[in-house]
């Protein structure tokens, strides 16, 4: 084995045990299941109410919200993963050692991804129960939502990583993921706005800014990580297998692009601590 | 071990370290000197690896460390003025995990062996959160010799001890001094570094203004040198002759003790012992009053001398 991998080895052993003993992995694990027990929960008022719902695959939906929450939870979680160790000194410490930039990014990345697969883990025990208890049946799109998570849950992960490695404190990196989150969302809502009115009520102005936004979420699609997520809920929801792949391909590139451009960020802004 | 050739760091327009060339010998301890924002952390930094050099070239075991980053590093323990613990680690897990960073094998004797050097295998089971500042630094110097690395690298390790916490240290680095390890050590303890080191290089204003021995710097800062004498049966007319002698710039007499200066090109205590004999004076003590390296360093930084030319430093 080589040393670099020993030594991201050895990262991932501590920042996991780190997480198993934190109270993070499972308060976002609890809050994934409180949620889609409320969506089950309105699922079983429609059957009382109706005596009958028709669904292809009554388990995405919650499954869904519950990505939406462990992906937060992956993002706030890296985008602290580097400034809070520069923030305490312990980064620096860390390259006095046989550690460089690459092994201390692939480290935080890998060890995202399985404290991410340990809520989807915990998840998927309570959608079991549910599933059971609701006699609401699995379908293969729920093996296929999960895998394709995973590939969101990296595109996050690298995203809050370049954030991290910005930043030499905690609470600079949670300002600039919620400002960037604000805006994205922003955004969004300001285009779904636009798209509500009628074409004869838009101003020559409001064309012109309707233009811009168009591009400007264009260039977001590929460039957030939410958009992963939100098209990938879109993909499974609709069945379209070109649209997961791309999503999922997508969402590999972003992770790989946004990893090493974190390498580079952390390489220029320093490990010390400030 | 480590040589630095022509090494530049710019902040801006700061120039932190300006064209320095260090060269450490192995089995050597040297000891690396500087006031306050002289740039000596910023030269550790660089030959680390933390921070990149403006210009110039660092050789550690002779190699660029990025030839070879991950073979140099597993032969390097490096102890910093503050530890900076994972606090939720007990001391134990902490070494385990810098264990595992470096591959060092048998790790749980070697944990042992180190906390019982230090005297804290007692508290092996506890959360680094809960140790004293001095606790801290003995972790911090564990830390380091676990890989049993060839080159120590230590940024003013006993600052903020108490006296006992830096003799455990100095006993500490002369002990793996004598096993064969480099010691590459800054501090502004000036007595710590005067008593263990076998050379030392002195920065001021980023520029390296002295390196050689301290007997070497002494030589080269001073033109002359006292020497305390009492002396009995030792009349006028001795004096006068003592004071003739051709090594002897001046006396100064207190009762029965004299202060002689004389030229230091070579130690002249036999010749004045000698003298005193034939001239039927009873010596009772001798003494050289060294200059100290605190003295050195005041000098030196003070009136920024440069004792590569002997002259003083134009900004």
């Amino acid at each position: 084995m080589s040393y670099r991998w020993v030594v991201i080895r050895s990262i991932i052993k501590r920042e996991a045990r780190s997480s198993f003993f934190g109270l993070g992995l499972y308060i976002a694990s609890t809050i994934a299941c409180f949620v889609s027990a409320f969506i089950f929960n309105s699922y079983i008022n429609t059957v009382e109410g109706n005596n009958i719902m028709v669904m292809a695959s009554p388990l995405n939906t919650p499954l869904f919200y519950a990505v939406i929450v462990a992906t937060l939870y992956t993002a706030i979680s890296s985008s602290t993963a580097l400034s809070r160790e520069k923030d305490k000194g312990t980064l620096e410490v860390l390259f006095y050692g046989p550690v460089d930039h690459l092994s201390v990014i692939l480290a935080k990345f890998f060890e995202d991804i399985i404290s991410f697969l340990i809520i989807m883990f915990l998840v998927t025990l309570y959608f079991v129960y549910a599933a059971i208890a609701t006699n609401l049946g699995f379908s293969i799109s729920y093996l296929y939502a999960v895998i394709l998570s995973i590939f969101i849950a990296g595109s996050m992960s690298s995203f809050g990583l370049w954030l991290s490695s910005l930043t030499a404190r905690i609470r600079t990196s949670v300002l600039l993921l919620i400002v960037i989150m604000g805006g994205l969302l922003g955004l969004q809502f300001l285009q779904n706005y636009i798209l509500t009115l009628k074409p004869e009520d838009l101003s020559l102005s409001m064309v012109y800014v309707m233009g811009i936004l168009s591009n400007v979420l264009r260039v977001i699609r590929w460039a957030s990580p939410f958009s992963y997520l939100m098209n990938g809920i879109n993909a499974v929801a609709l069945g379209s297998t070109s649209m997961y792949i791309e999503n999922m391909l997508g969402a590999l590139v972003y992770t790989v692009i946004l990893l090493t451009l974190s390498v580079y960020t952390l390489k220029w802004k320093g490990v010390r601590k400030v | 071990m480590i040589k630095t050739e022509r090494l530049y760091k710019r902040y801006d327009k700061v120039e932190a370290v300006k064209d320095l060339n260090i060269s450490v010998e192995p089995g050597e301890i040297y000891g690396f000197l500087g006031p306050n924002g002289a740039g000596k952390t910023t030269t550790i930094m660089m030959i680390l690896g933390i921070i990149k050099p403006t210009s110039g070239k660092i050789l550690v075991f002779n190699k660029d460390l990025y030839s070879d980053y991950f073979g140099i590093k597993r032969k390097i323990g490096v102890v910093s003025e503050v530890q900076y613990l994972y606090e939720d680690m007990t001391a134990y897990e902490y070494l385990s995990f810098f264990c595992d960073l470096y591959g060092v094998k048998n790790k749980n004797s070697k944990i042992e062996e180190l906390l019982h050097r230090v005297n804290l295998f007692d508290r092996k089971d506890d959360l680094l959160g809960h140790y004293s500042r001095g606790m801290q630094q003995k972790i911090g110097f564990v830390r380091a010799l676990l890989n049993d690395p060839e080159l120590l690298i230590l940024d003013e390790p006993v600052s903020g001890l108490d006296p006992t916490g830096i003799r455990e240290i100095r006993d500490l680095i002369l002990e793996e001094n004598k096993l064969g390890r480099t010691v590459f050590m800054s501090s502004h303890i000036l007595s710590e570094v005067e008593r263990i080191s076998h050379r030392v290089g002195i920065l001021n204003k980023g520029r390296l203004v002295a390196e050689d021995t301290m007997d070497n710097i002494r030589k080269k800062l001073t033109s002359e040198v006292e020497i305390e004498l009492e002396i009995d049966n030792f009349d006028v007319e001795a004096e006068k002759r003592l004071e003739a002698l051709p090594f002897v710039n001046s006396v100064t007499k207190e009762d029965s003790r004299y202060l002689v200066r004389v030229k230091a090109d070579r130690d002249y205590r036999g010749d004045l012992v000698n003298f005193i004999s034939s001239v039927g004076g009873s010596l009772k003590e001798i003494r050289r009053k060294e200059m100290s390296l605190e003295d050195a360093f005041i000098t030196i930084t003070e009136k920024n001398i440069s004792l590569f030319s002997s002259e003083e430093v134009t900004e």
